[in-house]
């Protein structure tokens, strides 16, 4: 949903609200890999915890190039990777790389999933962010609701699993949700304190 | 501010409608600006949520026509709603993709109805439906589920990963029914490439297996396509590969990476594909046995399951079920040929590994089942009756000839027993006889022993009266016969010597009979001591001629004596006739 400049202030606020609920909840809707992009997505969540990206993000952007990092990192992977078994050639042209666009795209889409389970690991923890404003019920078990929740189950599941009502689940899981999009919107600087 | 108030003050502000949000939260909350925006944001959120949590939109025909119930499934692109379709009086099974405008996601939807669509067969979810339109794209599917005549109700069924089978044999069954399916859609050109428990689906009651999700399939009306921003690895001429499916699950090739449009026409890429499908069903029955899937995270390691799936590593050995069920041979021959590593040494075609599935639950031996010993042992466990009345018929047969070799081995035990008793007693009565000749030389050697002793004795008193007359005359004559009676004490001596010889016989007669005493007994004992009876026989005759010996040695002693005392005599009448001259002449003198 792109901005256009005929928007209202409120129709551009609510697109950016609408940007923000979506990156989040297709992160903590991300079931693992199934194609080519969630593989590639998931080398390029290893090569965040390199430490690479944090160092690149202070670079102006035209001088990043995250594409040949992304690449090395990828290669030295899968040179690993034969190493445990078979023993074929490797040529220059194996790794063709998306963009850096897409990459960027890959890089913030597998952080902000990693983002995403530090938080929820906080609210199992009963630690819920002083930034945000609204007050969470329970946050013991919305996290743990949301940890269900993002690790496939259905809420029927989840409520057999936590002991609750199905309403009270679907509750649990909304307000979880809520509160990470309060929090994403927060660290995106939209919603500073 | 209290939790309470401001959670009545978003309820509040929810109530409105939502474009007249931003004035209401400025009045809720005017002296503090990030609750302002936070409160915002969570509406919107929570409106969404709503939406979601509530049945998506299909569009207003669709949303006329189905009415969606209850949420079955929620994944990563789409989610799947058991609703009820008005026009046809039916349940049905809508699986609702979030994306409604994206182009690439429309023609996912398009080409997994299509592929699903293509595919006729008990064994596959059969899709009734599928819309593009002004709603959420779905596919209207048939929704598995069978009639509970104990509770009265439809009851739906669940996927084979949310099923805990009963035994080895079910996971057989299971897995024999999607072996079926995917050949039915191999028939079909239709290659699903996502196989795993979670897209098999099972009926509540019979608990049929039947194959769901042709999400990742390719077909011949949706060839396999790569986006060219999200290509990965090139390799040589082939170019670009694609990876897709479900890590845990993918064959290695597959994991590596297969050659973006593959024709289903072809023989070779068909090859590739049914290979990777065969896998799928391998991959399958490995997790409903072992509960778990082949390629699993391992952190320790930091590797992903497709970084491990790609490597040249084997899944873990199966030995054991989740619940420590031992996995018989046979099924892990099969599962094992499924999974091969090499696509080539997998089975050629699904409906293979069906019909060893079959195999395997009729005990019929499948083909990895080489070994005679265990067909047969297959064929008795399929065929009891038959097999009980083989049984028998081959145990009386053994018996029989057991039998008869035993008659015959006893007769030939009791001939030759009778033969060695034979031989026995012959020898018994030769021993006996030798015995009895024994016996009568000794009585004989006894007889002249006898006669021996007799003469002996007569002699001996033959000599006591002749040494009684030496003694009258010696006495008589004792100082002038000095000599003569040192010659008879010589004499005596002799005799005595004699006598004590005459002893030694005695004492060698007393040792014959001794032996002849045992000779007797040994004799008794048979054959074993009848060479000692020999040789004892033997020394009594070498005695008894040494006694002869000493006999005829004491004889020519006494003839010696006999000698020496006519020796003696000529010296006494020498003695006399000088006494009668000396007495002549004395009285002259």
């Amino acid at each position: 949903m792109s901005e256009t400049p005929d928007q209202s202030p409120d129709d551009q606020m609510a697109a950016q609200f609408e940007r923000i609920i979506r990156r989040v909840k297709s992160s903590m809707n991300y079931r693992g890999s199934y194609s080519t992009r969630d593989i590639l997505g998931s080398l390029v969540a290893r090569w965040l915890t390199s430490g690479e990206w944090d160092r690149l993000k202070a670079l102006p952007a035209p001088e990043r190039r995250i594409g040949e990092s992304v690449r090395r990192f990828i290669l030295d992977r899968i040179d690993q990777l034969r190493r445990r078994g078979e023993q074929e050639p490797m040529p220059d042209d194996l790794l063709v790389m998306p963009d850096d666009a897409t990459l960027t795209e890959m890089a913030e889409a597998a952080e902000l999933r990693a983002w995403i389970h530090a938080r929820v690991a906080d609210l199992e923890n009963g630690v819920v962010d002083e930034r945000v404003k609204i007050p969470v019920r329970s946050p013991r078990q919305v996290g743990q609701a949301l940890r269900l929740h993002i690790n496939g189950n259905t809420q029927r599941q989840i409520a057999s699993e936590l002991g609750l009502s199905l309403g009270a689940a679907n509750k649990r899981i909304l307000e979880g949700t809520n509160y990470l999009v309060v929090l994403q919107g927060i660290e995106s600087g939209l919603t500073g304190v | 501010m209290t939790e309470g108030r401001v959670r009545k003050k978003l309820a509040r502000i929810a109530s409105h409608p939502m474009q007249a949000w931003s004035q209401r939260v400025a009045e809720e909350f005017p002296d503090d600006a990030a609750l302002r925006m936070q409160a915002l944001l969570w509406l919107h959120a929570e409106q969404q949520g709503d939406d979601e949590t509530g049945p998506p939109s299909l569009g207003r025909a669709a949303d006329e026509r189905y009415e969606l119930a209850v949420r079955l499934d929620t994944g990563a692109t789409s989610s799947v709603w058991q609703a009820y379709d008005r026009r046809l009086g039916r349940n049905v099974a809508i699986k609702v993709f979030h994306e409604r405008d994206e182009s690439e996601a429309l023609d996912q939807v398009l080409a997994e109805a299509r592929a699903a669509s293509d595919v006729i067969s008990d064994h596959v979810v059969r899709v009734l439906d599928v819309q593009v339109g002004d709603g959420h794209p779905y596919i209207v599917m048939e929704l598995v589920s069978e009639y509970d005549p104990e509770h009265g109700e439809i009851v739906r069924g669940k996927t084979a990963a949310d099923t805990v089978p009963t035994d080895i044999d079910e996971v057989a069954r299971w897995v024999m029914h999607v072996a079926r399916g995917v050949h039915d859609a191999h028939l079909r050109n239709v290659f699903h490439r996502d196989l795993k428990p979670k897209n098999v689906l099972l009926t509540p009651n019979s608990r049929r297996a039947r194959v769901a999700d042709f999400g990742l399939a390719v077909s011949a009306a949706s060839p396999d396509a790569v986006h060219p921003a999200i290509t990965l690895l090139r390799r040589g001429p082939l170019g670009p590969v694609s990876v897709r499916g479900t890590p845990e699950y993918m064959a290695p090739e597959q994991a590596r990476g297969l050659s973006p449009g593959l024709d289903a026409h072809n023989a070779q890429d068909r090859a590739v594909l049914v290979a990777v499908d065969i896998w799928g069903i391998g991959a399958i029955a490995y997790e409903l046995l072992s509960g778990h899937p082949p390629w699993v995270v391992r952190p320790a390691d930091d590797l992903s399951a497709w970084e491990i799936a790609a490597s040249a590593e084997h899944p873990p050995r199966l030995v054991r079920t989740r619940t420590g069920q031992s996995i018989p041979h046979r099924l892990r021959r099969v599962l094992e040929k499924a999974m091969a590593p090499e696509p080539a040494r997998r089975y050629l075609t699904a409906a293979a590994v069906a019909n060893e599935l079959e195999a395997f639950l009729d005990r019929r031996p499948t083909t990895q089942d080489r070994s005679r010993l265990l067909r047969l042992a297959l064929w008795c466990r399929r065929s009891p009756q038959l097999a009980l009345t083989a049984l028998v018929a081959v145990a009386l047969t053994a018996l029989a000839v057991g039998t008869h070799a035993t008659v015959t081995r006893l007769r030939s035990e009791r001939d030759g027993l009778t033969a060695a008793v034979d031989a026995q007693k012959a020898e018994q009565a030769r021993l006996n006889s030798s015995v009895e000749e024994s016996r009568e030389a000794l009585a004989d050697t006894r007889t002249k022993l006898g006669r021996e002793r007799e003469n002996l004795s007569n002699l001996e008193q033959v000599l006591a009266d002749e040494r009684s007359s030496y003694q009258t005359l010696l006495d008589a004559k004792e100082q002038a016969l000095s000599n003569a009676t040192k010659s008879t004490l010589e004499i005596l001596a002799r005799l005595e010597e004699a006598q004590r010889v005459q002893r030694s016989a005695d004492h060698a007669r007393l040792q014959i009979e001794r032996a002849m005493l045992e000779l007797r007994r040994e004799g008794e004992k048979a054959a074993k001591d009848r060479d000692r009876i020999r040789k004892e026989r033997e020394a009594a005759r070498a005695e008894r001629d040494m006694a002869q010996r000493e006999r005829d040695e004491a004889e020519s002693q006494r003839e010696a004596a006999l000698r020496e005392r006519d020796v003696a005599r000529r010296e006494l009448n020498d003695l006399k006739r000088q006494l009668e001259r000396m007495a002549r002449a004395r009285p002259r003198n």
